[in-house]
């Protein structure tokens, strides 16, 4: 099957499966002529400078998927099979209703190249060519630790990402929309999902505070998520810490879905997750200090107006690769750089054949794909 | 002491001071298990006080709605806070011992502030006895650093206490922060050659070497020895259940799992509860009490329902006397079955924790 093949049985399982941002053919189409440069280069030589190249994907992709949310690894899932590859998934018990879902919307062809395996399995990981990796820095590094140094590895470590409001001087109705769908997506366990809103000192800080709390607590009313006794004792750690410091909290008593802290700490710690946003003053100077714990860490920053330039460039220095507004936290276009990465074209391989004529026609590279 | 109007001791200042908590000391020491009311007494007026000098719970306290009038209403602290900021009654003085907690959060450690280890070195000491553990009739071996190498170790320093109080030799074991297993394996086999029983007591991780070491063979220690295990495994590389722990156990030291002690205590407390046996219920001494509280509802479970514990130990004088952890257990009749710390929330992925923070 060639890669325009693929791209066309494959669209359709996109537009079933939103959460992927990627809205079907099209953007398929532009996923791969970004790591590529054009459609065919996977079925056959194609020309580059004086002479021809020819992408090469994995034969066996061994995709170690993370517990929190569904969507990372059918976006893996969907890249691997995009590039032809067979895909073995060790899937955490908690996503793998999702995953099962998401490949019984496969066709047929393309379930034939998934397996989901319940845990680690040696002999599956040592019989594939690439391997990808979510989780936490510490899972990162057991599964680099087993590689062969001829499986090609990529991983996406633990990171962090947050809003940035500058000096909000009037929180509108739509922005706090916005924010309350960044923080309730994944129950805030996400990458993408902001820990913290940080606003300058001069900022609206209780008008947002309060306004987010009404939408919170409707949002909570109209969609509420049970919790387990783990997440409770959490929330609830949280809430008896911001009482003991005297932060101003607002918060939805034993319901425990939703919690909001104005917070005042030197620097940046991470939240708990399941729906605990603290709101931080911190002012431009100091902003660069705040956040130097998030070093290498930074992942998404979600804004409002204008950013100033010194605020951008903080947060490159920081690691982020993404910066979006406010309510589109969760929703990375299809070609976001994640981890600063071009999509796919960590798991091409390229093979040069120089001289005046590629050594296949066209028909017989799509006899080799 | 000094009489309040309220008929309750004047802590603040006599707590202070050694003759004070001495005085204190001996009123924790003549209440019994069954005194609810004696407790109460001491715990709501230790808590007034303490609320005086350190401002989180006397936030805590205020959003309540004041000092409550029950000993089960006393807010408590989460242990987590002991990270973030000083807790320290004393006014005017500086403590003379810091102890601090160890692991994963090594680089912001919790630490507990005393102005002295009196109290701690008395109801350590008492608190074991009363409790049943032997340690004052055998010779003890301790599977942690001395105090003097690890002086901001609770569990050393507690261990110190009794090396000091015990007539019977006793040693630590770890050093540079290696366990000298050939030294220690010659002394508890030239113990059993003499019949001398012993004491060894440790970390649950200490242990697992001596059992690694041992496999297939018993010391058989004499009659009288005992062993003390404390801290459990979790968040460690190698993890045991209880009952796998203790089998082992039994089978490399000859001795039966009614002999096997569990100690649970922490940085942040001056207290301990002990439980004897695989399927021991953990018991405090009568100046401490546990809740087990439901985290969904915050209220207290019922018996055989499981939650989270939360201590008030009236012998933390110096900085809260309550203290909610994040272990679990099931509340039991008279005490609670302790299951460990509380398992960590589903992988969180790649989104970063407090954790993964302090560890990069």
């Amino acid at each position: 099957m060639i890669a325009s093949e693929r791209i066309e049985r494959l669209a359709p399982v996109c537009s079933l499966f939103p959460e992927l941002g990627i809205s079907g053919r099209e953007d398929l189409c532009r996923l791969l002529t970004a790591a590529l440069g054009r459609l065919d280069a996977l079925d056959g030589f194609v020309p580059y400078g004086r002479g021809w190249s020819r992408a090469i994907a994995p034969q066996r992709l061994y995709h170690v998927l993370a517990g929190t949310v569904p969507v990372s690894g059918w976006r893996s899932l969907l890249e691997g099979l995009l590039l032809g590859s067979e895909n073995l998934l060790q899937c955490p018990e908690q996503q793998s209703g999702a995953m099962v879902r998401f490949c019984a919307a496969l066709p047929r062809s393309f379930r034939k190249l998934v397996r989901i395996l319940p845990s680690y399995s040696e002999d599956d990981f040592a019989s594939a060519d690439a391997i990808v990796v979510f989780g936490r820095d510490e899972t990162v590094r057991l599964f680099r630790a087993r590689c062969r140094k001829d499986q090609l590895f990529l991983a996406y470590g633990h990171r962090a990402s947050l809003l940035w409001l500058g000096a909000l001087s009037r929180p509108t109705t739509h922005l706090v929309k916005g924010i309350i769908r960044d923080l309730t997506e994944y129950d805030q366990a996400g990458c993408l999902s902001p820990q913290c809103l940080i606003l300058e000192p001069e900022a609206a800080v209780l008008p947002l505070a309060e306004l987010l709390a009404h939408g919170l607590a409707e949002n909570a009313r109209l969609d509420p998520i049970p919790r387990r006794p783990e997440e409770a004792a959490k929330i609830r750690e949280a809430r008896t810490m911001a009482r003991a410091l005297g932060w101003p909290l607002w918060e939805d008593g034993d319901g425990l879905q939703w919690t909001l802290i104005v917070r005042d700490l030197p620097q940046f710690q991470p939240t708990c997750g399941h729906r605990v946003l603290y709101l931080d003053k911190v002012p431009r100077e100091r902003l660069g200090s705040w956040l130097a714990p998030l070093q290498g860490h930074l992942s998404a920053v979600g804004v409002t107006g204008r950013v100033p330039l010194s605020v951008q460039k903080l947060f490159w220095s920081l690691g982020a690769s993404r910066c979006c507004r406010v309510g589109t936290m969760q929703s990375p276009p299809p070609l976001w750089h994640h981890d600063g990465r071009t999509p796919l074209v960590d798991l091409i391989r390229w093979v040069d054949w120089e001289g005046p004529h590629p050594p296949t026609s066209p028909k017989k590279s799509r006899l080799l794909s | 002491m000094a009489k309040e109007k309220s008929g309750f001791p004047s802590f603040c200042k006599e707590l202070d001071r050694p003759e004070g908590r001495a005085q204190w000391g001996k009123s924790l020491q003549s209440l019994s298990v069954e005194d609810e009311r004696g407790f109460e007494g001491l715990a709501l007026a230790l808590c007034r006080s303490q609320a005086r000098r350190v401002a989180p719970l006397a936030r805590l306290l205020q959003a309540e709605g004041g000092v409550p009038t029950g000993w089960r209403r006393i807010p408590p602290v989460p242990q987590e806070l002991f990270k973030q900021v000083r807790l320290f009654v004393p006014a005017d003085q500086a403590p003379r011992r810091i102890f601090e907690t160890s692991g994963t959060t090594r680089q912001n450690p919790g630490r507990h502030f005393l102005l002295d280890v009196d109290l701690y070195r008395a109801v350590s000491t008492e608190g074991a006895r009363r409790a049943g553990v032997p340690w004052e009739t055998v010779d003890l071996h301790f599977l942690v650093p001395s105090p003097p190498e690890a002086p901001h170790s609770s569990l050393s320093a507690m261990f110190g206490f009794w090396s000091e109080q015990s007539v019977h030799p006793s040693r630590f074991w770890i050093q540079d922060g290696r366990l000298d297993q050939k030294g220690l394996l010659t002394t508890l086999s030239e113990a059993v050659r003499s019949g001398r029983p012993v004491g060894l007591c440790g970390t649950a991780f200490a242990f697992v070497p001596l059992l690694e070491q041992g496999e297939g063979s018993a010391l058989c220690l004499p009659r009288g020895s005992f062993l003390l295990e404390t801290g459990g495994f979790k968040g460690r590389a190698r993890e045991m259940s209880k009952p796998d722990f203790y089998r082992a156990l039994e089978a490399r030291f000859g001795i039966s799992a009614e002999e096997i002690w569990s100690e649970y205590g922490m940085t942040e407390l001056s207290s301990q509860a002990y439980a004897q046996g695989p399927d021991g219920v953990h018991r405090t001494p009568p100046w401490a009490r546990v809740r087990i509280i439901d985290p969904l509802t915050g209220r207290d479970c019922l018996t055989g329902e499981k939650g989270l514990v939360a201590w008030v130990d009236l012998a933390n004088i110096d900085s809260v006397l309550a203290i909610q952890t994040q272990d679990e257990a099931i509340a039991a009749p008279d005490g609670f079955r302790l299951l460990g710390r509380s398992p960590t929330l589903p992988l969180r992925g790649c989104s970063l924790t407090a954790e993964d923070l302090r560890s990069s």
